[in-house]
């Protein structure tokens, strides 16, 4: 029977689904028993859903043309 | 990717996007070097970052996409477009590192995290508390935590903070960071496991208190 403490421990692994078969059956029993835990959860899920919908910003356009200049540059010493 | 060895003769599949636009940076011309950056530019910038900071990461992207399209030749279709730019550009971006100091951050004298969050039978002392924010989105438009994120990010020690970045923010798989960072895919998962709950801690920490 998995305890409260062991929930954090383990929901990085549960949530990458590596966790095994006989250890996920525990992990969800115990989130149907804890509504601590649910909430534990509910929570890392949507900080790992913020870094997931967290899209890096466009490169500036100047960055862009530095290296698209450098690589020219290189090409023609090829 | 791992599998059964190539036959001589055949080749790997590659995606369509992956094919064309490998392609247009053999042709070099300056449009398909101009999409190319703009396409995997920011995924390359976030993990420079990540390993040199604000302050060098554009250069290390530089160096990356020189190194990748000198070697365009050599890319052999083994792991996505996207895995392969990612690769050089850590690569890259850690000998800037090298050329400016040695040494590496452990995280170690740190209390693991929700340390003194549990009572000794291992039900929770202090059991989380509601959030302001519910949804991702609404997280995300919480300016000030995410400054507070991005600060404590910053703290993480280098792999932890390059296995979350590769994983939560660009979507790779933990195979390929395991292969791109050379690490094995147990130390891969420990590290992700790592910086989550301590980026977990800060959030919880935030949301409770309004300090970072």
């Amino acid at each position: 029977m998995l305890r409260c403490k062991d929930i954090p421990e383990r929901a990085s692994a549960y949530v990458e689904r590596d966790l095994g078969r006989r250890e996920r059956a525990m992990f969800r029993l115990h989130l149907m028993l804890c509504s601590h835990c649910r909430r534990f959860m509910r929570q890392f899920r949507t900080l790992l859903g913020a870094f997931g919908r967290k899209r890096p910003p466009a490169l500036a356009e100047a960055h862009v043309e530095r290296i698209v200049k450098a690589l020219r540059e290189q090409q023609r010493e090829e | 990717m791992t599998g059964d060895p190539t036959p001589a003769g055949t080749t790997l599949f590659v995606p369509p996007e992956d094919s064309a636009l490998l392609s247009a940076l053999r042709s070099g011309s300056a449009t398909a070097y101009r999409e190319a950056v703009r396409r995997y530019g920011p995924a390359m910038l976030s993990v420079a970052r990540a390993i040199v900071g604000e302050a060098d990461c554009e250069d290390a992207v530089q160096d990356a996409w020189i190194s990748a399209v000198g070697a365009i030749a050599t890319f052999e279709g083994r792991s996505s477009v996207k895995t392969w730019l990612i690769s050089i550009t850590v690569n890259k971006a850690r000998n800037r590192l090298r050329a400016h100091r040695a040494g590496r951050d452990e995280d170690t004298g740190r209390a693991p995290p929700f340390d003194g969050r549990f009572l000794p039978d291992g039900h929770w002392r202090e059991p989380p508390a509601q959030w302001h924010e519910q949804t991702p989105d609404a997280l995300l438009q919480a300016e000030a935590l995410w400054d507070c994120v991005d600060r404590h990010l910053g703290r993480l020690p280098e792999a932890q903070r390059l296995v979350l970045t590769m994983r939560d923010m660009e979507g790779l798989e933990q195979e390929a960071i395991a292969s791109t960072l050379a690490l094995s895919l147990p130390n891969v998962r420990v590290m992700l496991h790592r910086a989550r709950m301590r980026l977990m801690e800060m959030v919880d920490h935030y949301e409770d208190t309004g300090e970072c």
